[in-house]
């Protein structure tokens, strides 16, 4: 079959046993025969020497025991080779359970590293290397529905010029199998005719449909309820299971069941921070209303007072086309400069899943402070970008991180509409401190944090602000740090705080 | 169309389209019009002398156009302004009209309204400037008066009679009537009723 380890050993795993134990039956009886023949003599031949009468039962017996003597020297010769292809046998089994136990050690420590989107792909892959190993036709991971009433098919491996396996099975089916499997306990048939005739006749029925021939079967339990099974089956040929891999396979399927599980909180986890990312962008949005509003009035007002400048110059007598023209131009630039604020606003508010892309750090942080620009004026603060040019790319979703550095930004404007007088500027600095890092640094001239507020900022509902939610930087840290990366805040020695978060950055392919 | 001499309309706002637009509208309403992308900008233009009005952006980058209110009250420049802003802020807009703004709009304006205000603006400024030549002139007669005739005319005005004022100054009545002769002519006042109010108005642009 597919040449691997246990290859088309069917049946002869139990021959192999058998002879084996044929060896050691004909070796002890070898032995013991040649011991009987040294030890024994004594009593004839003390009786033949008085005995002449005797003396021709002596050589009959002298005759029986020479022979008997050649027969044991070549029955334990011939055991003696018999043993060693034994010997031989169990060596290879020994080295296949080895090579086995390997194979298994190495999907546990895959599964314990692997995380989120990289789980199907390395379930898929032991799979097929179990499979492979096993020498089985099918090897698939099914799930039970919420609803008890099928399992789907959600990870298969088939065996060259053999069809894929049914998407789902309905617990109806197979009921014997499944009842069983949902106590928590493994099936295995080396033939249909194993599983009883009565009880499992559905399940026998359904199986021979499928082309099944035999099969192992272990529940996936997370949690104490069990969501799925994991099985092997061959199609071509009935086989034995032995046990010892079928306790590794129950192992394997507690392996898959914890990795499942685990994504299932990451994808959890990942959901409930898009959420929170999606009412931080709302609530900052609402912050920014009033600058937003500036944003989409200038071209409103353009396009108005064009309009009605044309409308006057057509009325005239004197109408300029050429002019016209150039007015409806503009309207039209306005027009899309109006689109582009809804565009941006909509792109901000997105609720989307993470869009993970190449991203120039300084070209986003200059995107966020043209957003925040017009509320900076109105509120006096001057915003200066210093740009390292040359920063290398970073990988992450540009909304988010587009958020983090908003927020930060709204941040600092606040910060400085506490303090009274003096230069109100906001510093936005990028920089690179290695070929694997970025920062990303919001500095102000506010009244800074207060020594006790420093260790709480990034806490949730943590605020300082009258009418803050303290989700902001809750937020912000938790964004930063999907990405890999650290959020920080210090107080500046000539007064204000300065945000600053590292990324990793993508390596350069020279 | 409406003025006979076109009058001078400067627009004062940050976003260059707006300004673009804005003066277009005012031009094929007949005006003049002067763009500035910044308050600084307008500054380092020369006082206008003919009629002209200033439509104003409140926020900009640098200094707001409150700030440029507050310079030409400084500057003592008679030019009346509208103000346009995108974002209705009632502190901002009373402290506007207080300083003597003619009308506080918001963005986007319409032609009927800005218009509206541009035509009485330009007209304010006019007024504006009338009485502030007045006033200038009715002080450049005062400086004119000697410092006995000062005295006389400040308690002229309050309504003493000669003989009070003679006895307030430690002069005589006949002296008295003379420098109040002097006076009338000096502020050329026909009457005792329009020096006083000669008189008021003066000192009420001075307390200003």
């Amino acid at each position: 079959m597919q040449g691997g380890g246990i290859a088309g050993g069917s049946t002869r795993d139990y021959s192999d046993e058998r002879m084996l134990s044929l060896v050691l039956l004909v070796r002890r009886t070898c032995l013991a025969l040649l011991a009987l023949l040294y030890c024994a003599p004594s009593p004839p031949a003390l009786a033949a020497a008085h005995d002449p009468i005797q003396s021709g039962g002596w050589a009959v017996w002298q005759v029986a025991a020479g022979a008997g003597l050649i027969l044991s020297l070549v029955l334990l010769g011939l055991g003696l080779v018999l043993e060693r292809a034994g010997r031989r046998r169990a060596e290879v089994l020994l080295g296949e359970r080895l090579r086995f136990e390997t194979l298994l050690s190495e999907q546990v420590a895959t599964f314990s590293r692997v995380s989120g989107a990289d789980v199907d792909r390395a379930i898929q892959r032991a799979l097929r290397r179990i499979a492979d190993f096993l020498a089985v036709d099918w090897g698939n991971l099914t799930e039970y529905s919420d609803d008890s009433r099928m399992a789907r098919v959600t990870h298969w491996w088939v065996a060259e010029g053999v069809g894929p396996p049914p998407s789902a099975i309905g617990f109806e089916e197979i009921p014997w199998v499944v009842t069983r499997l949902r106590r928590g306990e493994l099936v295995r048939f080396s033939k249909i005719e194993e599983l009883p005739e009565s009880e499992a006749a559905v399940d026998r029925q359904t199986y021979r449909r499928l082309g099944i021939k035999s099969q192992v079967a272990v529940p996936l339990t997370v949690e104490g309820v069990v969501v799925g099974a994991l099985a092997f089956s061959t199609v071509g040929s009935e086989r034995p299971w032995r046990d010892e891999f079928v306790q590794r396979l129950h192992l394997l399927g507690e392996v898959f069941a914890n990795t499942l599980s685990r994504r299932r909180s990451e994808m959890e986890g990942q959901r409930l921070r898009q959420d929170l990312a999606h009412v931080g962008r709302v609530s900052t949005m609402g912050e920014l209303t009033a600058s937003l509003a500036h944003e989409l009035n200038q071209p409103l007002t353009a396009i108005l007072s064009n309009a009605q400048a044309a409308q006057r110059i057509l009325g005239s007598e004197r109408a300029d086309l050429a002019e016209i023209r150039e007015i409806l131009g503009d309207i039209v630039e306005d027009d899309k400069r109006a689109g582009e604020v809804i565009h941006r606003l909509r792109g901000f508010l997105k609720k989307g899943t993470l869009e993970l892309s190449t991203l120039d750090i300084g070209e986003l942080v200059s995107q966020v402070a043209r957003l925040v620009s017009s509320d900076a004026i109105i509120r006096n603060v001057t915003i200066r970008l210093e740009l390292t040019s040359g920063t290398p790319p970073v990988c992450g979703d540009r909304v988010q991180l587009q958020q983090v550095v908003l927020n930060l930004l709204m941040n600092g404007l606040d910060a400085m509409r506490e303090s009274g007088v003096g230069e109100r500027t906001l510093v936005l600095r990028t920089s690179s401190p290695g070929p694997a890092s970025v920062v990303v640094a919001v500095e102000d001239s506010g009244v800074g944090i207060e020594g006790a507020d420093l260790d709480h900022v990034f806490h949730a509902f943590y605020t300082t602000k009258p009418d803050g939610l303290g989700m902001g930087l809750a937020i912000a840290r938790s964004i930063v740090e999907a990405h890999g990366g650290q959020l920080e805040a210090q107080n500046n020695p000539q007064g204000g705080a300065t945000f600053s978060f590292t990324l990793p950055a993508i390596k350069n392919e020279l | 169309m409406s003025v006979p001499a076109p009058a001078l309309v400067f627009v004062v706002d940050d976003d260059a389209s707006v300004r673009k637009s804005l003066a277009r509208l005012v031009r094929a309403a007949g005006y003049e019009a002067e763009t500035f992308g910044s308050v600084r900008d307008f500054l380092a233009r020369r006082p206008c002398e003919g009629p002209c009005c200033l439509v104003l952006d409140v926020r900009m980058p640098g200094l707001t156009g409150l700030d440029l209110q507050d310079a030409l009250r400084a500057a003592g420049q008679r030019l009346a302004i509208v103000f346009i802003t995108g974002h209705r802020d009632v502190p901002v807009s009373v402290k506007a009209m207080k300083g003597g703004a003619v009308d506080f709009l918001t963005k986007p304006v319409d032609q009927e309204t800005l218009l509206g205000a541009i035509q009485q603006a330009v007209a304010r400024t006019l007024a504006d400037r009338r009485q502030l030549a007045r006033v200038t002139e009715i002080r450049r007669r005062i400086t004119t008066l000697t410092p006995r005739e000062a005295a006389v005319f400040a308690l002229v005005v309050t309504g003493m009679l000669n003989k009070q004022i003679g006895s307030e100054l430690g002069i005589a009545e006949k002296t008295v009537k003379v420098h109040r002769a002097r006076v009338m002519e000096k502020m050329r006042a026909g009457s005792l009723a329009e020096l006083v109010r000669l008189a008021g108005e003066g000192s009420v642009i001075a307390a200003g």
